[in-house]
């Protein structure tokens, strides 16, 4: 072997692996200038390494990126929330949990359906999600299931999905042309038109739609998020300028800080023609969000409703009487009512503003102050209960500490 | 309240990892957000099946916490966090799904991987297609070390740390992984 002619050919990789100092190297240079075997042992470790670092890996899109961002942190979250000595058995049992769900994976790709019903297989905790895709007008879909995960593909037209009740470890994803949206058990409408999203509609549950360069957005039953126009104002959020001091929202907010622009706010009409099964859905979205979001989040603790201990009895006329603000004035009307002290009005006015402007950026904030909000008023359960909604809004939002020790002072 | 602007620019590597040991979702989803991309190159290169690929990298990031307890300040992130992962794949490999699973696989696959396209045959993708399979050809122990010193740029010393084993140890590996690497691709010509 041509690499074994030389005694010094072993300093070729010492070299390439810097193990050698500067007088070594230089010593072993000037010799494989004479030596053929050397300098060919030198050119040949430098073209292995040019051509295995060629072997390509795919990257992952920042979408997807983001989706196993807050499934590692919900999992993260089950699995350390458990008492410490159980934690590492726990993290293998859900480990081998996990590769028996993908050894038991099975792949089926079924042409598009443009009408019509298509059942998900049975649910188990390690098979995929029950769910029923109905075809509306002109719908173009595949569907896929990878062990606990179903996700199926909407290329165009619009189509309803059910999907009932996701047991721990199951998914379901409808993939966009410009994102992708995860359900966490719902009801919902989806149109596309071209090369992107038209719109949304959730009436029941909530999902998470996730577009490139945008922070997800979490709709809940009766929101309606609309592709926005292009003539639209879309600058970025100053969210990072942003702290829970009111006082700092307040400047933001009054600074001219750009924002991001409100889609859902107008509703263009769908773009195509919904069947009876979609009108209906459809005329679900007229009622107000307030209204909407109270009825789907019934009996869940920490709804977006009114805690009853430290609001205005007329909620309704609270809402109706500030749905003609604009919605940076309620926001900053908000801002103003909490740091003069006056919790209560605080407490309507960013609700009012959150219920007219579901997709707006602020809404974290508005939710955590309305806890605050509530807290200063004596109303521990009232503020855990909105800790807890945003808690379970926001898994990692900005003020998850804060909101976790709100949360904790329950009675 | 802590300012999120400044804490965010004071928070190192070792700072996350340690808050990470105290439970802190945050500064794992911190921590996922800055080395991520990397770990799952690393596993990729690994070889380690792209149906896989996603779950091992969360099962990676899943088990920092308890050895984020055991973490020394003075150590890299990076290559610790790698020396996880490699951990994790070697687990990953000693799992019985895994033969079924492959079994599945290789009955639904439509052709062999290896199988040459026409593009194949142009020549910087055969040579591309030829490292792939000459890295898939090494043994786990000499892949490993080829992967994080030659491709991920690790030194000798990071990455005996990493996983677990004498400098020396690494070195040998090496040397061993690319004698076998120039057999594979006929660079060694009598």
């Amino acid at each position: 072997m041509t690499m074994q002619t030389c005694s010094q050919t072993w300093m070729a990789e010492a070299i390439e692996d810097a193990r050698l100092g500067d007088v070594e190297c230089a010593a072993f240079e000037r010799h494989a200038a004479v030596c053929p075997a050397c300098s060919r042992a030198v050119a040949e470790l430098a073209r292995l390494r040019e051509v295995m670092t060629q072997v390509p890996v795919a990257e992952i899109s920042d979408v997807e990126r983001h989706r196993q961002r807050a499934h590692l942190l919900e999992r993260a979250n089950r699995l350390w929330g458990r008492p410490r000595g159980r934690a590492w058995k726990l993290s293998l049992a859900a480990a081998a949990v996990v590769l028996l769900a993908v050894g038991g994976t099975s792949l089926y790709r079924s042409s598009g359906f443009s009408t019509g019903r298509v059942l998900g297989r049975n649910a188990s905790a390690q098979q995929p999600p029950t769910y029923e895709v109905t075809g509306l007008a002109q719908a173009s879909f595949t569907r896929e299931e990878v062990g606990p995960v179903a996700r199926v593909r909407l290329a165009g037209g619009s189509a309803e999905f059910h999907v009932h009740h996701l047991r721990a470890g199951q998914r379901f994803l409808v993939a966009l042309p410009d994102g992708e949206i995860e359900v966490r058990g719902t009801r919902f409408v989806v149109a596309v038109k071209g090369q992107g999203t038209s719109f949304v509609v959730v009436t029941e549950g909530k999902v998470v739609l996730r577009r490139p360069g945008e922070p997800e957005r979490l709709l809940f039953a009766g929101d309606r998020w609309d592709r926005p126009r292009a003539s639209e104002n879309e600058d970025i959020s100053t969210a990072e300028a942003r702290n829970a001091d009111p006082g700092a929202v307040a400047a933001a907010s009054t600074a001219g800080a750009t924002r991001h622009a409100v889609p859902g706010a107008a509703s263009p009409a769908p773009a195509v023609k919904p069947t009876a099964v979609a009108a209906r859905t459809l005329a679900m979205t007229q009622q107000t969000h307030g209204r909407a979001r109270s009825r789907a989040q019934e009996g869940t603790a920490g709804s977006l409703g009114h805690p009853k201990a430290a609001t205005d009895t007329k909620s309704d006329t609270s809402v109706r009487a500030t749905r003609e603000v604009d919605s940076a004035d309620s926001f900053a009307a908000g801002i103003a009512a909490f740091r003069a002290g006056r919790y209560r009005d605080a407490d309507r006015l960013l609700q009012a503003f959150a219920s007219k402007n579901p997709t707006d950026p602020r809404v974290e904030d508005a939710a955590f102050l309305r806890a605050v909000a509530h807290s200063r008023l004596g109303d521990t359960s009232g503020a855990a209960a909105l800790a807890r909604d945003y808690l379970g809004r926001y898994p990692n939002g900005l003020r998850r500490p804060e909101a976790e020790a709100l949360f904790r002072r329950a009675p | 309240m802590r300012n999120p602007i400044t804490a965010k620019l004071a928070t190192t590597d070792a700072n996350l990892v340690r808050q990470i040991a105290e439970g802190d979702l945050q500064a794992l989803g911190e921590l996922f957000d800055r080395y991520g991309q990397d770990v799952r190159r690393f596993l990729a290169r690994m070889q380690v099946p792209a149906s896989d690929l996603d779950d091992l990298v969360q099962l990676t990031f899943l088990d920092v916490v308890r050895p984020a307890r055991r973490f020394e300040e003075d150590r890299e992130v990076r290559p610790w966090l790698f020396g996880l992962a490699a951990i994790t794949v070697k687990r990953h490999r000693r799992s019985l799904a895994r033969l079924a699973r492959n079994l599945t696989a290789w009955a639904r696959e439509p052709a062999p991987r290896h199988e040459p396209t026409a593009a194949d045959l142009l020549v910087e993708q055969e040579a591309v297609r030829r490292a792939e399979h000459a890295l898939e050809k090494l043994s786990s122990k000499k892949r490993e070390v080829f992967v994080l010193v030659v491709m991920e740029s690790f030194s000798g010393e990071e990455t005996a740390r990493a996983l677990g084993i004498p400098v020396a140890t690494v070195w040998t590996r090496l040397h061993h992984a690319r004698r076998e690497l120039r057999a594979l691709l006929g660079e060694d010509h009598p």
